[in-house]
């Protein structure tokens, strides 16, 4: 089991390492897409998959990434690289501190919360001459599809390896018994605030690290398309589609959805989120487990269960 | 020596009074049983001392340390564990894990760590469902669980909140057996349960609460005899029970 799943993964990412040299640009800037959803799902499974905190406010850390980034290097003049880092870092620290008093909050009390925390960010970064005052950052020109697209691939693979770990680690227990039942996992001594903020932090980071890369790809960024609450959304569907508290299920869910969202596209441009709205609709009633937590035997420890994401008031 | 003090405790919910000045103590070693009838206030009483609820008022002193606004966490840490009347076990972890687990809070590391999963799991006799899921188990196996999991924090003082519910009388009987291997081990515990014979069977002292009231505290015998404890609680269906 173990080594079959070792042996899907080496041969994914080598047909990823290899995709651009048997296609063409489309599908490079197809694949970069996906890549860079995955990574993002990836992070929100951390919190509100293996957590069991749904946040609708996950974009607040790409935006924040993205604007942060492209501040320090135009302001301030840095290699976009420092920029990058320090952003990332910034985000990481702030969605730990914010994570403090907003993981009291449980279910949808949670869930609404990290929605204002979202639109909140991006108020006060509109407001901030620093962060451009709502206009939007044009960051310089780095005309290379292919870098980018194995940035991104380097970014979700870094995402899936940190949740690998997380997963097979006591701490990934303890984020599944914060899941389970967050009275008893104090009962045994567990510090759940700390645990809970960490998780939150790492969402943070992976999203941020997503929202740097995402700035000097796109060379143009403003706060509307950053803080966009649909990329939420597209983070918690996909992590729901592929399985959530998954390792391979935010990358399976990018996919699907990246690959659904193109053959919508073709079959009608202007329908094309109707399309894929219903095929989300579809996927859901009929996998509400998500395909990893469907066929999964009763192995026992990590699996996926009934409760995988769960609305606890 | 005295391990836990408990010192004009009470606790209201919204208007209402559940607890009303508790006061007791715990010698270190004692099993001390902990009855009334349904809604005096037990699990209430449990909840506060294991720092899963804040007290309206009042004192809890456990190892000479005040435990007044320290988190539930935190309480653990110092040695004082306890089991959900409702069993509340992790179900997204493996049975196994959810020892390990707690054993792993507690600091063990590597082969201790098993060998402590072990112990434990053999102990509460669940060995052969160690990688069964949690969720899976029957509710006695989740009683089994919760008390094999507290006792991975090696506890000083261990509160059971009706472990014993719904186990057939061979169950009970090595139940009580554990329990007293268990105080062999020097770990005081405040054990609630309604089945007097259990109670009468491995209790060196009774409290018994009413209405929110301790009005009985003493050896068994004495205080089944007390014709005030009679009439709040055994006097009603307990008695016919056992
Ligand atoms: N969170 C709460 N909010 C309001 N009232 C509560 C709460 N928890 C308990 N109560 C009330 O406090 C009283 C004591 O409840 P508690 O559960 O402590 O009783 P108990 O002695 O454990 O009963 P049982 O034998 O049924 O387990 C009851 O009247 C109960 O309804
Ligand atoms: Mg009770």
């Amino acid at each position: 089991m173990k080594n079959k799943s070792l042996i899907i993964a080496v041969l994914a990412l080598l047909c990823a390492f290899l995709l651009p040299l048997l296609t063409n640009d489309y599908i490079v800037q197809v694949a970069t897409e996906i890549a860079m959803y995955a990574a993002l799902a990836a992070g929100w499974n951390l919190i509100g998959g293996i957590t069991g905190y749904p946040s609708f406010g996950n974009v607040a850390f790409f935006g924040l990434g993205a604007m942060l980034a492209g501040a320090f290097s135009v302001n301030w003049h840095w290699p976009y690289w420092l920029a990058g880092i320090v952003a990332v870092l910034l985000t990481g620290v702030l969605g730990f501190i914010l994570g403090l008093p907003i993981l009291r909050l449980k279910g949808h009390y949670f869930s609404i919360a990290t929605l204002a925390l979202a639109e909140a960010t991006l108020a006060i970064v509109t407001n901030l001459q620093f962060l451009g005052g709502g206009k939007g950052t044009s960051l310089p020109l780095i005309g290379s599809p292919l870098l980018f697209y194995y940035i991104m691939l380097a970014i979700a693979c870094l995402s899936a390896l940190i949740t690998y770990l997380i997963v097979h680690s006591q701490y990934g227990n303890t984020l599944l018994a914060i899941k389970s039942d967050e009275s008893a996992a104090q009962a045994v001594g567990i510090n759940t605030v700390l645990a809970k903020s960490t998780a939150f932090a790492l969402s943070a980071f992976l999203g941020s690290m997503v929202g740097v890369v995402y700035a000097i790809w796109q060379s143009y960024i403003d706060p509307p398309t950053v803080f966009e609450p649909g990329i939420t959304v597209l983070m918690l569907v996909m992590t729901m589609i592929g399985g959530a508290g998954t390792v391979a299920g935010p990358i399976i869910g990018a996919l699907i959805i990246g690959i659904m969202t193109q053959l919508a596209m073709a079959v009608s441009q202007n329908a094309s989120s109707l399309i894929l709205g219903l095929a989300i609709i579809v996927v859901v009633l009929f996998l509400p487990q998500g395909i990893l937590g469907s066929h999964r035997s009763g192995k026992g420890g990590k699996r996926p269960g009934k409760h995988s994401f769960s609305w606890r008031g | 020596m005295t391990i836990l003090q408990v010192e004009n405790l009470s606790k209201d919910f919204g208007g209402l009074r559940v607890l009303e000045n508790i006061t007791f103590s715990l010698a270190a070693g004692s099993v001390v049983g902990l009855i009334g009838p349904n809604g005096a206030g037990k699990s209430t009483l449990v909840n506060l001392i294991a720092g899963a609820d804040r007290p309206t008022g009042g004192e809890i002193l456990f190892a000479s340390r005040r435990l007044a606004g320290l988190p539930a966490w935190r309480v653990a840490r110092l040695g004082l564990a306890r089991t959900f009347q409702i069993t509340r076990v992790f179900t997204d972890l493996s049975l196994g894990d959810n020892i390990r687990l707690a054993a792993w809070t507690r600091g063990l590391r590597g082969k201790g760590l098993e060998a402590e999963v072990r112990r434990l799991a053999d102990l509460t006799e669940l060995s052969d469902k160690i990688a069964k899921p949690s969720r899976d188990l029957t509710l006695a196996d989740q009683k089994r669980l919760q008390l094999a999991r507290a006792l991975a924090l090696k506890p000083k003082l261990l509160l059971l909140d009706e472990v014993m519910a719904g186990l057939n009388p061979s169950e009970l009987d090595r139940a009580i057996q554990l329990l007293a291997k268990l105080r062999n081990e020097g770990i005081t515990m405040l054990v609630i349960e309604h089945l007097m014979r259990v109670i009468m069977n491995i209790s060196d002292r009774v409290l018994v609460l009413h209405q929110g009231s301790l009005i009985a505290d003493g050896p068994p015998a004495e205080v089944v005899a007390s014709s005030q404890v009679q009439e709040a609680y055994l006097g009603r269906r307990y008695v016919q029970n056992r």
